[in-house]
């Protein structure tokens, strides 16, 4: 077998990996994988994954034996665990080791699905001590011993294996396979670290709470048609009428908690905003002293906040520890690094030149009666740039006129910037506030490799004649800029003391792929003058921005979740979108709903016109205009035509099933 | 003479028999009595063509003219060329027949959705809707019998169609502001699914056509009879499109979670037997004054009665008359010789308004 764990493999336990990344594995007699797969009807290919084991333990743990139910159920359960759309038995399985069988397989759920599958072998090997089987034999334990289900975040324990840890360590693997083969996973990869970030922020303990599809084990008309159900539920806008209800009740208590949290928190936000001033009055000072103090000092800002600084290195600590206004400030920061400048100037010209390599850390918290505002450790901004600029001009007056003309130009040099904000604010529960708030929040900004520049020029002068004067004034600019690569990461949640809670997480990455963005800017004034006046002025401007080309455009993919926990809903419901950009006009847009228990991937292919949609069942719904045709859609399983979806007068859509049967989609 | 020159002998005198009949024809047209060896070519254009609603030309053109309350539209058109041989007959005809009956509210809901205007928000609409339709052809034989004053002609045959539907729907829908709701059943057999646009393969029916009609001549002038069109007339449809189809409330015990489909059912292909409704057509016809005739008629098709008084009068060779439909509302111009009669009857001059146009022609020439 080949290695396809970004650590290596240890097959026998000992510690040591006995293969690296692609290399081939010898593994102990005892290893074994296996799957299940009911209703076999002729020759069919099962593959076998990390995945169809456990489900495959899954199923010969039900107390009604083995059948199709009990088996499918158990394919389903572990699917939806992972968010994986399809029979997990009959999903080609790629070799992660190999770019050409990468490159075979484009089905995002396929991917998934190979992913997993190593993340899974790789996080139940990394608790080390044990062979390859004894991991996955623990990983197995675990899983049947919580009914199918994974600790969502065990905190970094050894002895577990939760879908943070296997998340984690796809990230690690995609990244593996992504070194070591052109394979870009695109939005896939996205989506993973997406949800390996959702999965490290929740709550230490918690148990995912997958189900097997309610449908599992049926024949595939009957998926098709709980399928055409669960759609129309979706495009009918009033069919979440329940989440509606839930995001109502809890909507109103966050804006009747909002409301009385509202005076609190701008207090609290004044006081920050006091401390933020005060040190950075206090370490401009420092930077600016002529001789920087050595030991640790106060400082009286001139708001009349006290600033403790204890230099270090190239660096100093400062810190405040006061109450304002009714606000205890408690916040740390930590200023390291090194600016420095050079300048110069003459008569006609002067140059500058500034190197940054700086960081900036906080932690602390504001808190008053009713709110408490918590900057968490990690907290931090951090620059690394050189900048130059420089500026010349000329200057002439004389009987014939004057003139006056001045060039500027510029670059910016970034060679990494990054903003880590890690923040909560909690409510204070009181006798008004029965149900109070807390929202955690986190936002993550990265910036590799960019480079700005920018040139002005600017020329202004009149020249005179024997009926008056010709005056012209030109100003002209060009501002260029690209990055190597850039991403963001957003995340929040809203929660309140009853558990209801909302989240959202969006992770964008982006490349800019060698485009540079360029502005161009062009005016020029002018005015004919004479003994009376102004006889006439003339004006022109240009301005424009410069295209992407086929060769030079920005890439991206990004993806989207919002999960809502909502009172009148049993189980969490989650939507997430998520979309790449792939050429100047190629790009894939997909999205999923998790939602009372079922899943629903939607993708959309531009330019392809066709919107693809696949739920937990297999059953893949096209949606496609089929010209001469009054069928808009067909519904498959596998290659088993299941219904058409057919347009029926102007405004009547009717899904017609192979058996005869058919239902208006609405 | 040789056989040929004879042949042409023959085609010219039929002819001129055919000419001078056109112009010369002493009386109206009646049954004739035909010697066993004598021929006679028939041509029968019948089109009766009635809607309450809206003028029948808005039945092709999405409902678009002005409307009434009404409960029934219908056309039934045949067109029928034969040749008859002493008493017997042979015949080809062409048919085409819609019959509608509905109540008001059912097709207020249908004018309202043909020209967007939807369903009055919040009111109830209880639909009953029966339609029947058929488009054939038929290759007949009949016998042509008298006794006394008494003409009585049977006519039998074989009928072929690929173009009908016959079903029915009811229920109660209402538009609750943002959708359609109720509950309704849709049952129906059709050549082309004209509701749901599903697409079908072409269905052949076979069947019989039978007609009886009964003449008196008591005496001179008097004419009374009854004409029984469609009398058993049945088609057998093998693997015809059928949809049963149901219009659901929602059924959730959450109204807001529309789970459910607004429409449903199951489509396919099954055997079908069509029966289309007897028509009669009963009159008397009598002397009133001097040469004046007048005639009481009766047409009852698909359960509707269209009572018919008339005025007649010679003029030459050639009666004139008018005519009067009760029920619709249409005055209409009769002209007989003797060999054709001819009746136009409208409710309006403009054919586009018109809620009944009747053309009947009816030629019987000696050959």
């Amino acid at each position: 077998m080949k290695c396809d764990l970004a650590a290596g493999c240890d097959s026998d336990g000992d510690g040591t990996a006995d293969a690296a990344f692609g290399e081939s594995v010898a593994l102990t007699p005892a290893f074994s994988l296996s799957a299940l797969r009911s209703n076999v009807a002729g020759e069919v290919a099962v593959n076998v994954t990390t995945l169809t084991d456990l489900a495959t333990r899954l199923a010969e743990q039900n107390p009604n034996g083995l059948d199709a139910i009990s088996i499918e159920g158990a394919n389903s359960q572990v699917a939806n665990l992972f968010g994986i759309t399809g029979d997990l038995s009959a999903l080609p399985v790629i070799d992660l080791t190999d770019s050409a069988s990468l490159a075979a397989v484009s089905d995002n759920s396929a991917r998934r699905a190979a992913l997993l599958s190593a993340g899974l072998l790789q996080a139940a090997s990394s608790n080390g001590g044990q062979s390859m089987e004894e991991a996955l034999t623990a990983l197995a334990t675990e899983f049947l011993a919580n009914n199918g289900q994974l600790i969502v975040n065990d905190g970094g324990a050894d002895d577990s294996v939760s879908l943070s840890d296997v998340l984690s360590a796809v990230t690690a693997i995609i990244t593996a396979v992504e070194t070591a083969s052109e394979t870009d996973f695109g939005e896939v990869a996205t989506e993973l670290e997406r949800e390996a970030g959702e999965a490290e922020q929740s709550a230490e303990g918690e148990l995912t709470n997958a189900q097997p599809s309610p449908e599992a084990g049926s024949p595939a008309l009957a998926q098709a048609k709980a399928m055409v159900g669960d759609v129309r539920t979706l495009v009918n806008a009033s069919g979440l009428g329940v989440l509606e209800t839930g995001a109502k009740a809890f909507g109103d208590n966050v804006e009747m908690a909002g409301k009385l949290l509202e005076p609190d928190l701008d207090s609290a936000v004044g006081a920050l905003e006091q401390a933020v001033t005060a040190m950075a009055e206090a370490l401009e000072e420092h930077m600016s002293a002529a001789t920087a103090p050595t030991e640790a000092y106060s400082y009286q800002a001139s708001n009349g906040l006290t600033i403790a600084l204890t230099p270090a290195g190239d660096g100093v600590a400062l810190s405040v520890d006061e109450t304002l206004d009714g606000n205890t400030l408690a916040i740390n920061a930590t200023f390291a690094g090194t600016v420095e400048e050079d300048s110069s100037e003459d008569e006609d010209s002067w140059q500058d030149q500034l190197t940054v390599d700086v960081s900036l850390s906080a932690t602390g918290s504001v808190s008053n009666s009713g709110v408490t505002l918590t900057l968490a450790q990690g907290s931090a901004i951090a620059l690394d740039f050189t900048a130059t600029e420089s500026e010349n001009w000329t200057n002439s007056d004389s009987e014939q006129g004057w003139n006056y003309s001045s060039d500027t130009s510029g670059q910016l040099h970034l060679n990494a910037a990054s903003l880590l904000l890690d923040v909560s604010i909690a409510q204070a529960a009181s006798e008004a506030v029965a149900n109070p708030l807390l929202f955690t929040g986190t936002l993550d900004l990265a910036l590799n490799g960019g480079h700005f520049s920018w040139q002005e020029s600017e020329e202004h002068g009149c020249t005179n004649n024997d009926s008056g004067s010709v005056c012209e004034d030109h100003n002209s600019s060009t501002e260029s800029a690209t990055f190597d690569s850039a991403s963001l990461k957003l995340s929040g949640e809203l929660a309140d003391s009853e558990d209801n809670k909302v989240a959202l997480s969006l992770l964008i990455n982006a490349e800019a792929n060698g485009f540079v963005l360029e502005h161009n800017y062009s005016e020029l004034y002018r005015n004919l003058w004479s003994d009376s006046g102004m006889s006439s002025n003339e004006h022109s401007a240009e301005d424009g921005f410069n295209d992407e080309s086929e060769e030079a455009f920005v890439s991206f993919d990004f993806s989207l979740s919002v999960v809502a926990a909502l009172p009148g809903v049993a189980e969490q419901t989650s939507i997430s979108v998520s979309g790449a950009r792939t050429g100047l006009k190629e790009g894939s847009l997909s999205g999923e709903l998790q939602w009372l228990g079922k899943q629903l991937d939607i993708s959309a292919d531009a330019g392809s016109e066709t919107i693809t949609a696949t739920n937990q069942d297999g059953v893949v719904l096209t949606l496609h205009e089929e010209e001469g045709s009054n069928i808009i859609g067909r519904i498959r399983k596998g290659d088993e035509l299941l219904a058409r979806v057919e347009r029926s007068g102007d405004n009547l859509v009717l899904v017609r099933y192979k058996d005869g049967s058919f239902e208006s989609a609405i | 003479m040789n056989p040929q020159s004879n042949h042409r002998h023959a085609a010219g005198l039929c002819q001129a028999r055919l000419l001078l009949a056109l112009l010369c024809g002493p009386a109206p047209v009646t049954a004739q009595a035909l010697a066993s060896d004598d021929w006679q070519f028939e041509l029968f254009a019948d089109s009766l063509s009635y809607s309450e609603t809206v003028p029948i030309a808005a039945w092709f053109d999405e409902l678009d003219g002005p409307t009434r309350r009404g409960e029934r539209a219908f056309t039934s058109q045949r067109l029928t060329s034969g040749l008859r041989h002493g008493p017997w007959l042979a015949q080809l005809s062409s048919r085409y027949d819609t019959y509608l009956q509905f109540n008001p509210d059912t097709f207020e809901a249908a004018y309202r959705n043909e020209n967007d205007l939807g369903l009055v928000s919040g009111q109830q609409y209880p639909i009953a809707l029966q339609g029947e339709h058929l488009r054939g052809n038929a290759l007949s034989f009949g016998y042509v019998g008298q006794w006394q004053q008494l003409e009585w002609r049977l006519v039998a045959g074989y009928l072929r169609a690929n173009e009908m539907f016959d079903g029915s729907m009811s229920g109660v829908v209402s538009d609750d502001g943002e959708r359609y709701q109720g509950q309704a059943h849709l049952d129906w057999v059709y050549s082309e699914d004209l509701l749901l646009d599903r697409a079908v393969s072409a269905p052949t029916g076979h069947g019989l056509q039978s007609d009886l009609w009964l003449d008196w001549r008591p005496a001179t002038g008097w004419h009374l009879w009854l004409h029984l069109d469609d009398l058993f007339t049945q088609l057998w449809w093998r693997d015809i499109a059928y949809t049963q189809a149901e219009l659901d409330p929602p059924a959730s015990a959450n109204p807001d979670l529309f789970d459910d489909p607004l429409l449903s059912g199951v489509e396919g292909y099954r055997d079908y037997r069509q029966r289309l409704p007897l028509k009669i057509d009963a009159g008397l016809r009598a002397p009133l004054w001097r040469t004046m005739s007048g005639g009481m008629r009766l047409r009852v098709v698909d359960q509707q009665l269209l009572p018919e008084l008339s005025l007649h009068h010679p003029l030459g060779h050639w009666q004139f008359g008018l005519s009067y439909l009760l029920q619709a509302d249409a005055p209409g111009l009769v002209i007989g010789h003797r060999y054709l009669a001819l009746q136009l009857a409208s409710d309006s001059l403009d054919w586009q308004q018109a809620r009944t146009l009747v053309v009947n022609l009816a030629l019987q020439l000696p050959l």
